[in-house]
């Protein structure tokens, strides 16, 4: 049952999109959020719509997983753009009591609509395409100049690591202790909410026992395999930029910059 | 051949110097010694000291009397620990607890990965630590997708990608089902038969123990048998008086022998049994 939760949505694939650098995917969505920003015009909001369609259609992941990916902001969505659209000031549209839409705050919900949409589209073509592996990989080679201050990058990676690495396994366990207590007699599903927070408990105690137990075994056999942090340690998989990733930043980057003119030259449609 | 670990007089206890609790003695007075390339099998029932026994191979006890030796190296000094892992790689009871990362590969790679070997050359470890223990089409899944058995030999691949020259496995078989028990000893009994590891399998299972080269038997922190294993299983009373079982092959000879048969003292597998009891069998 909680055995088939997918966890971190990767969908395994051999695209252009999948082979490009980890650390390029990165720096390129953020580049892509702040530019979604910062635009206020419908021509660049266009381009920006047609970008992201082919970066999906590139991708080979069908529309529909993506917009499966985007129903869950969907209230909240809504929510923003009504919240725009009653308490902007400006030209009435329409009045009714103490309600009031305004021109301004239909034109700002829209602009928002379309921003969260793309927003989430966008960040969520980085994990459809990225390993949780090669994605923590980058974001250890990403931050290492933050180790001039003393954070501890490759550290912060391998935990980030270990915890992916045992996500499945506790399910498993969850799972085994539920069975477990169940056989016991326990009700998991009735009653109200205090009466089934209490439920978990005798879930929980195993779950976080048996966690404890394996973090000190894993610990041990980390040791045995002559782990000692980050000092001095090769990787197998070294991350290169090959000609793929400069052609995508390249394109990107014209993208970007052009949306970015248009919404300099072009009166804000806002 | 060389002796590769060496136990002189060595004794252990838990709980020592600690304040308020009696120490609890797990090893008198061990000695042993491991010859390189050997394939030694320690048995031994719950609580007799087979685990702190292999867990001095590696440094992760010293002893609190006596001395431990791997490769020449004192395993007491604190400063050489990490050389002492590097010859001698350990495999534990749970393969879930032992393996880091999300894939395969990377979970091998680990290893040299912590000793700082050069990429490309970690690479190739990899891919022949894979292929040694019948795992390289694996490469690339995660390792809850996997068998018992099949973590566990990833687990034996990420010891042997250190090219140590010795492999201890603690119970490594004690959690898997007959199949995954099989695999595992198929794959240690290969490394050892063709790359000459030297093997350390501490078990409870005596079929298991019979194929290794030398059986020792420990006992309340004592060595109590230490021979080739047709020697050791034919002391079948004094093992069951320790509360050791005997291969199933031995229990049917040594009953038969109770009875006024008589058979040669080394039979151990199931075909010189059968061969031995159709001699016996009135000829049609």
């Amino acid at each position: 049952m909680l055995k088939d939760i997918s966890l971190g949505q990767f969908f395994p694939g051999k695209s252009p999109l999948h082979r490009m650098d980890p650390r390029v995917k990165i720096l390129l969505t953020m580049a892509f959020i702040v530019v979604l920003f910062i635009v206020r015009s419908l021509p660049s909001f266009l381009l920006i719509i047609v970008f992201l369609a082919v970066i999906i259609g590139i991708s080979g992941i069908s529309f529909r997983v993506v917009l499966k990916g985007v129903k869950p902001v969907l209230p909240l969505v809504l929510f923003t753009a009504v919240l725009n659209m009653f308490f902007i000031t400006g030209t009435p549209l329409w009045q009714w009591w103490i309600l009031t839409i305004t021109r301004e705050g239909v034109q700002l919900a829209v602009l928002m609509s379309i921003r969260i949409v793309c927003l989430i589209a966008g960040a969520s073509m980085l994990t459809y395409t990225t390993s949780p592996i090669a994605l923590t990989d980058a974001i250890e080679r990403l931050l290492k100049p933050l180790k001039a201050v003393r954070f501890p990058v490759h550290e912060m990676a391998m935990m980030m690591t270990i915890a992916l690495r045992f996500i499945p396994t506790l399910i498993e366990e969850t799972d085994k202790i539920m069975s477990a207590q169940k056989a016991r007699g326990a009700d998991m599903e009735s009653g109200g909410l205090m009466k089934r927070a209490k439920a978990l408990i005798p879930i929980l105690i195993p779950l976080f026992v048996s966690a404890f137990r394996r973090a000190e075994e894993l610990a041990l056999a980390m040791e045995c395999r002559c782990y000692q942090g980050g000092e001095g340690r090769t990787r197998m998989k070294q991350l290169r930029l090959s000609r793929l990733d400069g052609t995508a930043s390249a394109v990107s980057a014209a993208v970007f910059a052009a949306a970015m003119v248009l919404n300099i030259v072009l009166p804000p449609l806002f | 051949m060389k002796d590769l670990i060496q136990f002189q007089n060595v004794s252990f206890s838990y709980n020592q110097g600690v304040e308020d609790t009696e120490p609890v003695a797990v090893l008198h007075n061990v000695s042993l010694s491991v010859q390189e390339g050997d394939f030694v099998a320690v048995l031994g029932h719950n609580g007799s000291g087979k685990s702190t026994l292999a867990k001095h191979i590696n440094a992760i006890l010293q002893p609190a009397e006596g001395l431990v030796y791997v490769d020449g190296i004192d395993t007491s000094d604190g400063e050489l620990v990490f050389d002492i892992r590097q010859r001698v790689g350990m495999v534990f009871q749970n393969p879930d607890n032992q393996i880091v990362a999300t894939v395969v590969e990377e979970d091998v790679a680990f290893g040299p990965e912590n000793l700082g070997v050069e990429p490309g050359e970690i690479r190739k470890r990899v891919d022949s630590a894979l292929k040694d223990v019948e795992m390289y089409e694996f490469r690339e899944h995660a390792p809850h997708q996997l068998s018992g058995g099949q973590k566990q030999r990833v687990a034996i691949a990420g010891i042997i990608a250190m090219r140590p020259k010795c492999i201890v496995l603690d119970e490594a078989t004690a959690m898997l089902d007959p199949r995954g028990r099989r695999e595992v000893m198929r794959t240690v009994r290969a490394l050892n038969r063709e790359h000459g590891t030297t093997v350390v399998f501490i078990t409870h299972f005596m079929d298991e123990a019979v194929q290794a080269n030398r059986v020792v038997v420990v006992n309340e922190g004592r060595i109590l048998l230490d021979g080739v294993p047709g020697q050791v299983f034919s002391n079948v009373a004094l093992l069951k008086s320790v509360g050791l079982d005997v291969p199933q092959v031995t229990e049917l000879l040594y009953s038969l022998g109770q009875e006024g048969f008589t058979f040669p003292p080394d039979i151990l597998t199931v075909e010189d049994c059968v061969s031995q009891l159709t001699r016996l069998l009135p000829q049609p």
